[in-house]
């Protein structure tokens, strides 16, 4: 039958004209759908549509099921059906005629079929199932038609675990002689490696193939997939960039037919997506970049024409430009193009320019400059978007200076701004910005009073967290800072409660009530009982939630020692003792007893206790004399749910066969929960009443192990460019120069004869630019900024140092601020004067500052930081917190995972190898440097990580049984040496949980020391990229930074698991997420099992357990304990391996290495 | 990559709708009215691009149709609005001038025609008279095949 349709086809061109234009005006008028249409347009209200709609579709349910229906009718039906359901009516008894029709059609049936199962069903729809037969046919079909149907419904929906079935028949496809059937394969091989990448590993020769073919239709569709491989490891594709670099000029060039013209380009589709590609592969690699530099010039000049589809090329070379290794000259053009984007008056093109410059100024600040009138212009744009990627590229070029504006124009767009997603993320940045760049104390805490008002509940719950943890540990080290920023905080709260409170989120109203039950005693003059008042006054509004009440109710019980208070709390607690919630109910006991007794108040709250002189006992010690006397009496021992839940499972498991399929329940999230729970539970009561923890242990908001993540550093202000340092008191005055007065003023010396509103945008320019000037050479040059390198390698509480140092600058010139305000901008000597003070703020930083910090959760912490002396210490803040929780569970290697510099004797024979451009890195030398308990782990080569005129990096790893070290060498080869050394290490993927950084004061001329890391992967990834740099100073006084990065792979931290057959049983049936797939066997002397799991072990460190005939059992672990068994057994020459883990990605990613290590052998 | 097409009136009628990741129902439906709310409320004179979400909307106005599509984060708008107003050039090609009407009667032509242009969220074929010979290929066997089935058995 396909057989006479394809004859029929090949002989019809002709008969065809008679008729060309097929479809068209044939509005099937007479049509039943046309009926249906019509009379829905007739309707006046949405009531009869319903009725109508309804009478339509119990016609269709009676005909679908009449046996007499023909498929030719059904096909008619199903489009109705369509319509219906488009209109927003359910037809869900048609799904499974759509798939009949499917199954059965004739091609044009089947064409329908197949649209209407694509729209009517979803890719976890049970029905999808009875697809997949008909999808194999037509795949085997002779006729090309039905081949592109199978295919295209194939790329819209498939269930994942029925790709295998097909997959075969889709490779197949790829050698077709039909070029749009080699297409269309290739692009369903890309859907399925989005959705299944594991089960399209094996055919990547196979996109090589179609890369080359000769069709360029094909080889378009084979760039997605790359553009996917290569976004995912850009390492392994860098040979390919000769190849693309080569089409891309044969594009640009105009060598492909005009077919793929798109109004006179040449296929801009496909020079974009090599664009892309390009870029990915030129990133942070100069020999690859400058392949490809030639063909970027060209692209620029060539899209030239004034349409759409050219701006969009030159949008993306423009972003390829500054995503490579830059070129100046290159830069200097696409910096240009922006310039001409950003002017466009067409809207869409000033939308990407804003776009373009978000993206560029984090490299070339001094780009905004140039366009400042312009981003000014924008920010009053009648178009919200428009304004809204304005204050996107101003967040990116926030520094001290012009936070105060910035911030401002931010909370103005806030104010008015009605989605919530938007809002969620302005405010998260505003409050980014404020803990960062904040001039001053009463700023902040303005600001992020208003934060808190417009953010409400939906804001991310780490900024009220991060709040209170900067309240309580301070903004900088200086005491008297920390309780002025108290006191505002006290003052602002307290005069916001006294006005109406019904309209503040609760979440702000948490943080108020905290506040004030911590600090206000540090406000002089201030009764308790004033403020128990108001707290009383809040207790009682009608929608305040009974979380923000148990926030208030510990408050109270903080203030309630002074006199007077007494009474009123006496009256509170007495009404909520009776309360029906019972965190309340305790809560207000709770705050009789103290209210009452002022020495077990005085004991239990003291007033401005130091953070670290509490301590929780989370093992609830205390108890055990209680536990113990109840086990003699016969109580059973107590189990966590989540143990129990697990016995129960095995108990029930037992009755099953030992490797039937287990129904992927999602044990481990459940269990994550169950887990938390009781802790939770025995965390709060035991806390109650007995200590500051309270407020936070018991409601949701968990202070404790909340990471402290300041945000991700945005762009980094530079201290000494201080070129107008004195507009710092400008930008600090909240109230922006739209007063025209005060901005003539001021200005009317430097532009007289500029008009009011442009002096005024002026004004607004220069405030909102400050500080950006000086810095374009340094950035110009491709390398990141030398003294924000500082900052940024330093912690939290050193950045806080900062920004409060330049806090007592201002508040030191507090008294002669309004001076300022009328002359400022002329002043040099003031700009002299706040030199001088910034040099003493960087002075700050190379002096020795020491802080100690203590986590949430009341376990004390003392981490120093010293960045003066020769062996120091340096704890990330959000290390230390990692760090408190994993000492929680069981770590033992934490303890041993020192950082040690080792200072070596300069040696002759460092010259030799620490020469950049000697590639000769005696292996054995650079290990001899390596201290005993290094040298005696297995490790990997040693490698050049990078190296610049006087330092050079090189590293390797170890492996130690329970963590990778990640070896760092550095070597001094200049003739000086090299002072303030530091290291820094980062990847967000792996938890660095051993010291991450260190300084080394002094590394002599030629000598080189030796520092690790500890790495631990918590999360499966199949290889993650480290980065880092180290910081140093050659020449006294200025920083230079030396960047690397390196990949570590998941065999890295794969460890063998050693257990027995009974052990590795009972795990095997504790685990949830599993993985089958069969292998390549190695196929040598002997047992093919054997010799292949051989060399598996080799490969992968992994352990046989047992090997009992045609099957094995092998286990392993991922560092530090998640671990993963596989059941490997022979079938039908090849290995069946089924992997079990109880993390979600973990089979995959070994799966993954399992396969390429047998692909190799 | 596109997550979703939708073709609606300004009435907010939904003509079209093409989804390139599995969505269940409800959500499917949410996004249709926030996009049609979101759309429509725009001003005359403002640019073609909004965010929703973590998602980039283009949309762009032809006659009184809206074609609105969304995008990944990395993906480029002006190219997006391209990829529309390449799909309203392969209407109109197909319907010949193309109007609302052609689209509401015979939509199922309109999914054939966008099937063959995108697949998976990805451009597929740029060039318009590959698309319009593959349409007219497929279009013909309907043709024939009713001819054929009509013809007497001999």
């Amino acid at each position: 039958m396909s057989d006479v349709v394809e004859k029929t086809l090949t002989a019809l061109p002709s008969l065809l004209s008679l008729d060309s234009q097929s479809g068209a005006g044939k509005l099937s008028s007479t049509s039943k759908l046309g009926g249906l249409i019509r009379s829905i347009t007739e309707l006046t209200s949405k009531h009869e549509e319903e009725k109508l709609i309804n009478r339509e579709l119990a016609a269709i349910k009676e005909q679908v099921s009449s046996p007499n229906t023909s498929m030719r009718q059904m096909k008619e039906i199903m489009v109705r059906a369509i319509y219906c359901e488009m209109l927003g009516y359910e037809a869900s008894f048609s799904y499974i005629h759509a798939i009949k029709l499917a199954q059965q059609g004739s091609a044009i049936e089947k064409r329908v079929g197949y649209l209407a199962v694509s729209l009517f069903l979803n890719e976890s729809h049970d029905l999808l199932l009875l697809l997949v037969n008909t999808v194999l046919k037509d795949l085997q079909s002779t006729n090309l038609i039905e081949v592109c149907m199978a295919l295209t419904v194939v790329s819209q929906l498939f269930p994942k675990d029925m790709i295998p079935a097909i997959l075969p028949l889709v490779e197949e496809k790829l050698t077709n002689p039909k070029e749009i059937i080699r297409r269309k394969a290739v692009l369903a091989l890309h859907k399925f490696y989005l959705i299944a990448p594991n089960q399209v590993q094996h055919i990547h020769s196979k996109f090589r193939k179609a890369l080359c073919d000769k069709d360029p239709g094909v080889m378009t569709a084979s760039l997605h997939i790359y553009l996917q491989l290569i976004k995912e490891n850009p390492d392994s594709y860098k040979d390919l960039t000769g190849s693309f670099v080569a089409i891309l000029r044969q594009v640009v060039g105009g060598k492909l037919p005009v077919d793929f013209n798109y109004h006179n380009v040449p296929a801009p589709w496909l020079q974009i997506q090599l664009l892309r590609i390009l870029s990915l592969l030129g990133k942070d690699d100069q020999s690859t970049s400058e392949l490809m530099y030639e063909v970027l010039d060209e692209s620029l000049r060539r899209a030239e024409m004034n349409h759409n589809i050219t701006y969009a090329i030159l949008y993306e070379c423009v972003k390829a430009i500054y995503t490579i290794y830059p070129k100046s000259e290159l830069l200097e053009k696409a910096a240009k193009c922006i310039g001409n984007f950003v002017v466009s008056p067409k809207i869409n093109l000033k939308y990407l320019g804003l776009k373009a410059l978000t993206y560029v100024v984090q490299q070339d600040a001094s780009l905004a400059l140039q366009h400042q009138m312009t981003i000014i212009e924008c920010l009053d744009h009648s178009d919200s978007i428009i304004k809204r990627e304005t204050l996107e590229v101003l967040f990116r070029i926030t520094n001290v200076k012009n936070v105060a504006v910035i911030v401002e124009k931010m909370l103005d767009f806030l104010k008015l701004c009605n989605d919530d997603y938007t809002i969620i993320d302005l405010v998260g940045k505003v409050a980014e910005l404020a803990e960062k760049y904040s001039p001053n104390n009463e700023w902040f805490i303005q600001t992020m009073n208003v934060v808190f008002s417009l953010g409400g509940e939906l804001m991310h719950p780490d900024i009220p967290n991060n709040f209170l943890r900067l309240l309580a540990q301070g903004f900088g080290s200086e005491e008297e800072e920390q309780q002025q920023l108290r006191v505002f905080a006290v003052d602002s709260y307290l005069t916001l409660l006294e006005s109406d409170t019904a309209h503040l989120p609760q979440r702000f109203l948490q943080v108020i009530s905290w506040a004030l039950g911590e600090f206000s005693y540090l406000k002089d003059g201030l009764e308790p009982c004033k403020v128990t008042k108001l707290l009383a006054k809040l207790l009682d509004e009608r929608n305040v939630t009974s979380e923000s009440r148990s926030w208030i109710l510990s408050a109270m019980a903080k203030l309630s020692a002074g006199p007077g208070a007494a009474a009123l709390a006496l009256q509170v607690s007495e009404r909520y003792s009776s309360s029906l919630d019972t965190v309340l109910r305790q809560q207000a006991l709770e705050l009789l007893h103290l209210s009452q007794d002022p020495e077990l108040h005085a004991r239990v709250l003291p007033h401005g206790a130091a953070w670290d002189s509490f301590e929780v006992d989370s093992s609830l010690s205390f108890l055990d004399s209680f536990v113990s006397e109840a086990l003699s009496q016969g109580a059973a021992p107590y189990k966590a749910p989540h143990q129990r839940q697990e016995e129960l499972r095995q108990e029930k498991a037992l009755s099953l066969e030992p490797y039937s399929i287990s129904l992927p329940v999602s044990l481990s999230s459940c269990s994550i929960t169950d887990r938390q729970s009781p802790t939770l539970l025995s965390m709060s009561s035991s806390l109650s009443g007995n200590s500051n923890e309270l407020k936070a242990g018991s409601s949701t908001l968990k202070l404790e192990g909340v990471k402290r993540v300041w945000g991700k550093e945005g762009y980094l202000h530079q201290q000494d460019a201080v070129e107008e340092a004195a507009q710092v008191e400008e930008a600090a005055t909240p109230a922006l120069p739209l007063s025209p007065q005060q901005g003539g003023a001021e200005s009317q010396q430097t532009h007289g004869d500029l008009t009011v509103v442009e002096q005024e945008k002026q004004k607004l320019a220069s405030s909102l630019f400050v500080g950006l000037g000086s810095q374009n050479s340094t950035f110009l040059m491709g390398k990141s900024d030398s003294t924000s390198q500082q900052f940024r390698r330093k912690t939290r509480a050193a950045d806080s140092t900062s920004s409060g140092v330049s806090e007592r600058s201002s508040s030191s010139s507090h008294s002669s601020c309004s001076d300022f305000l009328h002359n400022n901008l002329l002043e040099d000597s003031q700009n002299s004067l706040n030199t001088q003070k910034i040099g003493v703020s960087n002075g700050t930083h190379e002096g020795p500052v020491t802080q100690s910090f203590q986590t949430a959760n009341g376990i004390p912490e003392e981490d120093g930081e010293e960045l003066g002396n020769p062996l120091p210490v340096i704890v990330d803040s959000d290390v230390a917190s990692i760090g408190t929780e994993t000492s929680k569970e069981t770590s033992p290697f934490l303890d041993a995972g020192m950082v040690l510099v080792q200072p070596c004797s300069p040696q002759t024979e460092l010259r030799d190898f620490v020469q950049p451009g000697s590639s000769g890195i005696t292996q054995t030398s650079l290990r001899s440097q390596f201290p005993p308990e290094l040298s005696q782990l297995p490790h990997s080569d040693i490698s050049l990580l990078s190296s610049d005129h006087s330092l050079s990096l090189s590293a390797c790893r170890a492996y130690r049984d329970d963590a990778l070290l990640f070896v760092i060498i550095l070597s001094n080869c200049s003739q000086s040496s090299t002072n303030g050394l530091s290291v820094q290490l980062d990847c967000k993927q792996l938890k660095v949980a051993s010291l991450r950084g260190n300084a080394l004061e002094n590394l002599p001329a030629h000598s080189m020391s030796v520092c690790w890391y500890a790495l631990l992967m918590e999360e499966p990834h199949t290889q993650v990229t480290v980065a880092g740099s180290v910081s140093y100073r050659a020449v006294p006084g200025h920083t230079q930074t030396l960047q690397f990065t390196d990949k570590l792979f998941l065999t890295d931290f794969i460890r063998p698991l050693t257990l027995s057959t009974e052990e590795y049983g009972k795990l095997w049936l504790s685990f949830s997420q599993d993985v089958r797939q069969n292998l390549k066997l190695i196929q040598g002397e002997g047992d093919p099992l054997r010799a292949t799991l051989s060399a598996l072990k080799e490969q992968l460190q992994l352990h046989i357990v047992d090997i009992i005939g045609s099957e094995g059992i092998v286990a392993c672990r991922l560092l530090p304990d998640s671990p993963c068994l596989l059941h490997c057994r022979i079938h039908g020459g090849s290995l069946a391996v089924w992997l079990r883990s109880p993390l979600l990605s973990l089979p995959d990613c070994l799966l993954y290495y399992c396969q390429k290590t047998l692909e190799e052998c | 990559m596109m997550r979703f097409l939708l073709l609606f009136s300004r009435q907010g009628k939904l003509r079209l709708q093409k989804w390139f990741t599995p969505l269940p129902e409800r959500e499917r439906k949410k996004i249709v009215r926030d996009m049609t709310t979101l759309v429509l409320a725009r001003k005359p004179r403002t640019c073609n691009f909004l965010h929703w979400k973590d998602l980039k909307i283009v949309y762009k106005r032809y006659a009184s149709l809206y074609f609105c599509c969304a995008l990944e984060e990395q993906e480029n708008e002006l190219l997006a609005l391209e990829i529309l107003h390449r799909y309203v050039e392969l209407l109109d090609k197909y319907f010949g001038n193309v109007c609302e009407l052609d689209i509401i009667f015979n939509f199922e032509k309109a999914y054939f025609i966008l099937d063959e242009f995108l697949m998976g969220g990805e451009v597929q074929e740029t060039s318009k008279q590959s698309i319009a010979n593959s349409i007219e290929a497929s279009d013909m066997l309907q043709e024939t095949m009713e001819e054929y089935m009509s013809k007497p058995a001999f």
